[in-house]
């Protein structure tokens, strides 16, 4: 009898789990839904300004198996 | 940099970081084009689009997906199509902040690289942030290599006059018909390199006379803030494989090269050039 619970209650939390996820997968955006929007949105507008900036980041050292330049 | 955009095809470009600092204004009739390092300038018939107006003849570093086209994010469906042409996925990460604004944090896979983009989740979709990961190129050396583009300050209703869009020509700066006119051919072009000796990364001595006649040596000067030398990589490494899979060693090759100069940044773990270069 108790196995039988458990079982049942393991199913129960399984059930909920799996459809829990499902729900948030159907509630997320479609990437290229919400990219669409984007370019439309900024397609449409008269004018705009926006500032930006560029940096590049790299690791190569930490992971490279190089020395330091003798240079 | 800043970015005023009016349409049908008024643009100011201005890369004020870097090194090399470029200014792309059109007023709508004529295109200038200003690159402060050469202090050379050029003026032409304002092309009807943004993507042409921002070609100079070289590329870019990577800003929006390696292309210079998408330095601006101008929007419509030719962008949308140029953003989605070469993705083979994509995933909706999840919902977060940047600088304070909420965004849909979006991934797109393609075959040379990754780019992550934060999108305002508001009434202004504008994009906030792009992070463009070429790590892909790097697999075989296990290295990371990301290019970051922030967004900011935007304003969507600006009232612009015409001195937003004039060219004002620096003191010392000429004009000419070609911003970046062609090299000429090396002199050492087809003669054989000159001899020389050094220490590769490892600390062995190299001697470039000892693989006279017998290997193919590639000797490739790159930093990863080089947009030129991000794009070319592709082909140098495809020319690397093709020559040792052919016959004997490269002993010298660019990413041990890419190493040493990378070696210049400060950091830790994770180095970060933080040039803040524009082109």
């Amino acid at each position: 009898m108790r196995r039988l619970s458990t079982i049942l209650i393991f199913g129960f939390v399984a059930t909920f789990f799996v459809q829990q996820q499902l729900l948030a997968q159907a509630q997320k955006p479609k990437p290229e839904d919400v990219l669409r929007k984007m370019s439309d949105y900024l397609g449409k507008l008269p004018a705009f300004l926006a500032a930006s900036w560029v940096r590049s980041t790299s690791s190569p050292r930490a992971r490279i198996p190089c020395k330091r330049s003798r240079r | 940099m800043t970015v005023r955009v009016e349409r049908p095809n008024r643009l100011a470009l201005l890369v004020d970081e870097g090194k090399m600092g470029l200014t792309i204004v059109s007023d709508g009739k004529k295109l200038t084009q200003y690159l402060a390092v050469l202090k050379r300038y050029t003026v032409r018939e304002a092309p009807a689009n943004y993507a042409e107006m921002t070609d100079i003849g070289v590329p870019l570093k990577p800003t929006i997906l390696g292309s210079q086209g998408s330095l601006i994010p101008a929007g419509g469906d030719d962008y949308f199509k140029r953003l989605i042409a070469g993705v083979e996925s994509s995933k909706y990460i999840g919902a977060e902040k940047v600088g304070g604004v909420l965004c849909h944090h979006l991934r797109f896979v393609e075959k040379r690289f990754d780019w992550d983009i934060w999108i305002d989740d508001g009434k202004r979709p504008v994009v906030e942030k792009v992070v463009v990961n070429l790590s892909k190129q790097f697999a075989d050396e296990k290295a990371t290599v990301t290019y970051t583009v922030a967004f900011s300050d935007w304003n969507v209703a600006p009232k612009f006059t015409a001195a937003d869009f004039t060219f004002k020509p620096p003191a010392g700066a000429e004009e000419v018909d070609e911003l970046i006119e062609p090299d000429p051919p090396h002199p050492l072009l087809g003669k054989p390199a000159p001899p020389f000796k050094t220490v590769d990364l490892d600390g062995h001595p190299f001697d470039l006379k000892s693989h006279l006649g017998k290997d193919v040596i590639l000797l490739d000067f790159w930093s990863t803030s080089c947009g030129p030398c991000i794009m070319l990589m592709p082909a140098a490494r495809s020319g690397r494989r093709e020559v040792r899979g052919s016959g004997p060693c490269v002993p010298s090759d660019q990413w041990r090269r890419g190493c040493r100069v990378d070696q210049r940044f400060p950091g830790g773990d994770e180095d970060q050039s933080a040039d803040r270069a524009g082109p």
